[in-house]
């Protein structure tokens, strides 16, 4: 396939995963899940996944983000999700996943979490 | 919102991960027809993608790719309503409840999280399941506002 579904950069120790498909379905998120994991592989312990490009996930893709925290967490890391869109917002709030990720509202937020 | 008179749209078209966008398409344009803002095209278009892409990986295994999904859309003045439907393989609706999410995320049942995230984001979901014959999920979307809609979830969940 000839884009990627995600963008990587680091920040000091931080590894930051911006994912740059606007929805992610059934259709590609089988690379997602590949390119993240990939990512996560690499190793690190601390990683920001900026959602600021996507307007909608659907559980293949939420699931994605909950194989990331399981791997980061077991390597006592800390994962910080970013920039929340309104209908990610409001899945996130509705599925309680805010229980279960740490979220902020932009990028200087989550990289503030993390020192 | 405009007054609805009764209308009726139907899709039928080859159960494969491909065609999704196309299931995607056709819901959220009717959506959007009929007056749901944005978001609630967003939140309906979601919650049919996680119906049919149930269809496709678990009633068809992924492998009856020839086999029909069937979708209808019904509108009245009070509701829009997705029935999606298949021939494949069921399962007991008695043992479909909203979950534990500690226990998802614990486990990683990622699948359970279709259903999950259908329940939360219309206003009613209900199965008709006969295994190998025909499996049918309607969805409701109310034509009131969030608040009123609110109250009609937890009226039914009472």
């Amino acid at each position: 396939m000839s884009y990627k579904t995600i963008e990587v950069s680091t920040e000091k120790d931080i590894t930051i995963i911006k994912v740059m498909q606007k929805r992610i379905f059934l259709e590609i998120s089988d690379q997602f899940r590949d390119e993240v994991i990939s990512v996560i592989e690499d190793g690190g312990t601390k990683l920001i996944f900026d959602l600021s490009q996507v307007h909608v996930m659907n559980s293949s893709g939420l699931g994605v983000l909950m194989l990331a925290r399981d791997k980061i967490e077991k390597r006592d890391g800390k994962i910080v999700i970013c920039c929340l869109m309104p209908l990610m917002d409001e899945i996130f709030t509705r599925m309680r996943f805010t229980h279960f990720f740490e979220v902020t509202k932009d990028f200087k937020g989550a990289i503030e979490k993390m020192e | 919102m405009k007054s609805k008179s009764k209308q009726e749209y139907k899709l039928r078209i080859p159960s494969q991960t491909d065609n999704l966008e196309l299931i995607r398409g056709f819901i959220g344009k009717v959506a959007e027809k009929v007056g749901f803002n944005e978001d609630e095209v967003g939140k309906i278009e979601l919650a049919c993608d996680e119906a049919c892409t149930n269809v496709i990986k678990h009633a068809y295994a992924d492998k009856d790719t020839d086999k029909a999904l069937d979708i209808v859309i019904k509108i009245d003045y009070q509701k829009f309503t997705v029935i999606v439907t298949d021939h494949g393989r069921g399962f007991d609706p008695k043992s479909i409840k909203m979950p534990d999410l500690n226990e998802y995320l614990a486990e990683l049942k990622v699948g359970g999280l279709g259903i999950y995230l259908m329940r939360t984001l219309m206003d009613k979901v209900d199965y008709n399941i006969q295994p190998g014959v025909r499996n049918q999920v309607k969805m409701v979307k109310y034509f009131i506002n969030k608040e009123n809609a609110d109250l009609v979830k937890s009226e039914k969940e009472v």
